[in-house]
């Protein structure tokens, strides 16, 4: 058997609406994938199929209007869905980096790059405060995570009740007895959670003060260090006896101190060398030069370099790319996929990848969710979704794209994706397919299994259902390929 | 061999500068430097290259949204478009006539001239000269028609009143007065649509008049341009049919019948419905969107259209469509499409002939088969190696980069590049050592 490899992210049932003023718009219904280690997983799909909604969710970066339904997103069995802002900080960025479309807008078109590069490491760059919050962290979380629940349940009671207050077919007696037993329920439910606050709270207090004590020792101790230290230095320089020598000696002394220092924070001098480092792996020229240049001075492809830089300052463990070389022509788009795939490789990340390019899908991925009307319909690794594609909406993107060969007219497909206020019952495909059974319309398919990786939500699968051939097209392509490949390997061997 | 085909299209040294600054910091940027295509009646004639290298600044410059820095245009046979600062240089140092110079002074605002003989000639028209004798014919018809029925009706109104003197029951009296009546109303209504067709024959000779003293604005209106964006490109607080009428509406047609009909053609063209002209851009999806942005176009009967990418902002399920909606326009009514692009798979699946541009110079320009049998360029190359294909084996076995970099691939002494061909429709920007290692690779290819 394989060793299992680690999962670095699940998602598990994940449903996110947005509310709008007409109405309530389900634009992920149900998402689940789980991310390995050091793999690339691409979610491929049409614009509003909700896969930039989904990595906003991971990221934690969702619009004001938007909200998690159910579901949950777990990272080191941590729930993202749940966490309060303060605890998103440290994995937003972090641990979890994301790349945006347009390099160009996420930019500061009036900053310099290198601080551009260099402000989130200044900004959480102290590392004395970060040591302080490190030693209570698990405490403050805990008391932190019990408020938010407490307002959670409170948030939700509010919701019902508004619910109770909206029901035209009740009197206001009635409505009044239902709020009561809500609220009855509530401080029933809630009445342990009260009861543990003020513990939590003082044994984080406590914590707290404890970790105040320790910071302020190592203070001091770093101060004394320090002290003794370019105290020997300075008797050093008074022995000195040639000039040179005392000048090498100030160096020294002048190095120690930035050595000192960078134990209490991240100096601009460390934040500079390490933004140089990153711009060295990253492909960027001359980055002593480029440090102090502004975005509009760069080109699309360099940008959007800058942009995978600042992503990687922090270290992340995994990283979102979304749409990352649409905006990009071809010679460069392919320049940027072969920096990230180098990346991935160095660093061994974990790359989530959102793509609606099937040539970019075929060079990058390991494994593909093919998303429609927010819904994963059909996921497995690349080879199987290329070669052995089981879902109709699979075979209408693969056939719908020209390559170098294609001559014969292009097979669309024919009418547009489904609303999402009135998400469609059954299959959300149905619609458009040409291989529509009469279930399809009734009843959603469930994941039928392929193989170990490979499962498709299609009622095509299902034992009872007719057979289907996949089209003629891409069975064609993959043969074709094969004897491009070979030709290919044979020149180069000459 | 082929047949002579018509040139629809033909540009001639295009140059298109821009400048910025002044004195010392004067900086010109050579978007488009010298370059001349000819696109043929019925082709799709592709510009690829990367963003920045001048594709839609060629396709503004031709329609005349760029004032043109140097070169000609011709378009169904007419200068379009010519640059006065060139024309005064050629005929101060004695390249040209003053007649010809006058004519590129002319041709350099070409679409705000007015023919003023045709004016004249206008001014003279009556309804009784020969030249809006198939106007007037066409509603003589109809008005004689009117005309006879309004003599039938008074024939009838006065008999009735003959009857209703003679008749003295009470009964009979109510009776003939009703009729009288309704008898009137239709007079009326008759005497009404003579006055209409009156109105709607006025209304032609205007148009035809317009017509005949705008011929240059009507001849650039034949060339149409569909724009990247379906969003931005679409006015929001418009709606889809004032939009797509405003072409008409601009050409000088005021007949609301007649808009209401090529409104309702354009967008069966596209195949949109008719109930959709009444609604608003942010009702439509992106392919729709990019579908009222074709019908615009094609609602003044054009016969070229410049598409600046219309497929680059759209889903890939939709590209599909809207490349088969092209396809068939071309087919259907033979429309030739100046086609910008950088993807060039598609390229290779619509157009006839291709010209690479790099850096405001066409590097390679040819029939589509044959570039893409043998690139030769080393841009070219580069350009077509880049190409993500839906396969995976393929893209993992890809080899290494193939950066064009024009300070090592080429070898350039004294002699400056110039436009050889290779072969027969393959032209290769290159030196004389170059052309003869292209030369010999064509001859290789073909063995």
């Amino acid at each position: 058997m394989k060793k299992e490899i680690e999962k670095i992210l699940e998602v598990d049932n994940l449903h996110v609406s947005f509310k709008t003023p007409n109405g309530i718009v389900k634009a992920v219904r149900g998402v689940s994938f789980d991310l390995k280690k050091g793999e690339t997983f691409v979610i491929v799909g049409e614009s509003g199929s909700g896969k930039s909604v989904t990595n906003r969710t991971i990221m934690g970066i969702l619009a004001g209007n938007g909200f998690v339904e159910e579901g949950k997103i777990l990272y080191r069995n941590q729930d993202l869905t749940k966490l309060s802002e303060e605890n998103f900080h440290k994995i937003r960025g972090n641990k979890i980096g994301m790349i945006f479309q347009d390099p160009l807008s996420s930019l500061n078109p009036i900053m310099r790059i290198g601080k551009q590069i260099t402000e989130a490491m200044l900004v959480n760059g102290n590392r004395i405060k970060n040591r302080f919050h490190d030693l209570y962290h698990v405490e403050y979380h805990d008391y932190q995570n019990k408020l938010y629940e407490l307002h959670h349940a409170r948030k939700q009671m509010k919701n019902k009740i508004y619910a109770v207050r909206m029901n035209k077919e009740l009197s206001i007696i009635e409505k009044n007895e239902e709020i009561k037993k809500l609220k009855k329920a509530f401080h029933k439910d809630t009445a342990e959670m009260k009861q543990e606050l003020p513990k939590l709270k003082k044994r984080y207090l406590e914590k707290k003060k404890e970790a105040k004590e320790i910071i302020k020792k190592e203070v001091a101790e770093i101060k004394k260090e320090r002290a003794e230290a370019i105290q020997a230095l300075r008797e050093k320089r008074k022995a000195a006896t040639t000039p040179q020598e005392k000048l090498d000696v100030q160096k020294e002394i002048a190095e120690t101190r930035e050595q000192f220092k960078r134990r209490f924070k991240v100096t601009k001098k460390e934040a500079y060398e390490r933004a140089i480092e990153i711009m060295n792996e990253v492909g960027i020229p001359e980055p002593e030069k480029r440090f102090y240049q502004y975005p509009f001075q760069f080109s699309g492809g360099m940008r959007q370099r800058i942009v995978i830089a600042t992503a990687l300052v922090a270290d992340p463990e995994v990283l979102i790319c979304d749409e990352p070389t649409t905006a990009l022509d071809v010679t460069i788009q392919s320049q940027i996929l072969r920096l990230i795939k180098r990346i991935k490789d160095e660093r061994n990340l974990s790359v989530i990848f959102i793509t609606h390019d099937l040539g970019v899908v075929a060079n990058v991925a390991d494994r593909v969710a093919v998303m429609y009307a927010g819904k994963i319909v059909e996921y497995g690794t690349v080879e199987e979704i290329f070669y052995e594609p089981k879902h109709p909406y699979t075979w209408a993107l693969l056939s719908s794209v020209p390559d170098l060969e294609t001559s014969h007219r292009l097979i669309s497909i024919p009418g547009t994706p489904p609303d999402m206020l009135f998400p469609p019952k059954g299959d959300a495909f149905a619609d458009r397919s040409e291989y529509a059974l009469k279930i399809d319309f009734e009843e959603e398919p469930p994941f039928f299994k392929v193989s170990d990786t490979h499962y498709a939500a299609t009622w095509l699968l299902h034992e009872d259902a007719p057979k289907v051939e996949m089209p003629e097209i891409i069975k064609g392509r993959a043969k074709k390929y094969e004897e491009i490949i070979a030709k290919r390997n044979e020149e180069a061997g000459e | 061999m082929m047949a002579e085909k018509e040139v629809i299209l033909s540009v001639k040294n295009l140059k298109q500068y821009f400048v910025s600054g002044h004195g010392k910091n004067k900086i010109i940027v050579k978007a488009v430097d010298d370059i001349s295509f000819d696109v043929y009646k019925g082709e799709v004639f592709s510009l690829v290259g990367e963003s920045g290298c001048g594709k839609t600044t060629t396709g503004r410059t031709i329609i005349k949204l760029y004032k043109n820095t140097g070169g000609q245009v011709f378009f169904h046979g007419q200068r379009i478009s010519a640059n006065l600062k060139e024309a005064r240089k050629m005929y101060k140092s004695g390249k040209i006539t003053k007649e010809e110079y006058l004519k590129m002074k002319r041709d350099s605002k070409f679409d705000r001239v007015i023919d003023k003989d045709a004016v004249k000639r206008m001014k003279e028209l009556t309804l009784d000269s020969e030249e809006l004798k198939p106007f007037v014919e066409t509603y003589e018809k109809e008005v004689t028609e009117i005309n006879t029925k309004i003599d039938e009706h008074k024939a009838l109104l006065d008999k009735t009143f003959a009857k209703l003197q003679g008749s003295n029951v009470e009964g009979d009296v109510k009776e003939l007065k009703q009729k009288i009546k309704n008898i009137k109303t239709e007079l009326k209504m008759l005497q009404k649509e003579l006055k209409l067709q009156d109105k709607l024959l006025k209304q032609d000779v205007k148009d035809y008049k317009y017509q005949q003293i705008h011929k240059n604005r009507l001849l650039m209106r034949k060339m149409q341009m569909i724009f990247q964006d379906p969003i931005a490109s679409l006015n929001p607080r418009m709606t889809v049919k004032q939009i797509i009428a405003e072409g008409l509406i601009i050409n000088g047609v005021r007949n609301s019948k007649v808009i209401n009909q090529k409104v309702k053609e354009a967008l069966r063209a596209v195949g949109l419905v008719e109930e959709h002209a009444s609604r608003y851009p942010h009702e439509f999806s992106g392919g729709q969107r990019q579908r009222i942005g074709i019908a615009r176009a094609l609602v003044v009967d054009p016969t070229f259209i410049i598409a600046d990418e219309p497929i680059s902002a759209l889903d890939v399920s939709i590209r599909a469509q809207v490349i088969n909606l092209l396809n068939d326009l071309r087919r259907d009514r033979g429309i030739t499409i100046l086609f910008i692009a950088h993807d060039l798979s598609v390229v290779k699946y619509f157009s006839d002939r291709i010209a690479v541009m790099y850096y405001g110079r066409i590097v390679e320009i040819g029939d589509k088969e044959k570039i893409f049998r043998n690139p030769l360029h080393p841009y070219t190359i580069s350009l077509i190696d880049a190409i993500p294909l839906p396969d995976p084996l393929y893209e993992k076995s890809r080899g290494g980069l193939k950066r064009y970099d024009p300070a090592t691939a080429h070898n350039y002494g004294d002699e400056q590049p110039i436009l050889r061909e290779v072969e027969p429709d393959h032209y290769v920007l290159c030196d004389e050592v170059e052309f003869q290692k292209y030369q010999k690779i064509i001859a290789d290819s073909k063995k």
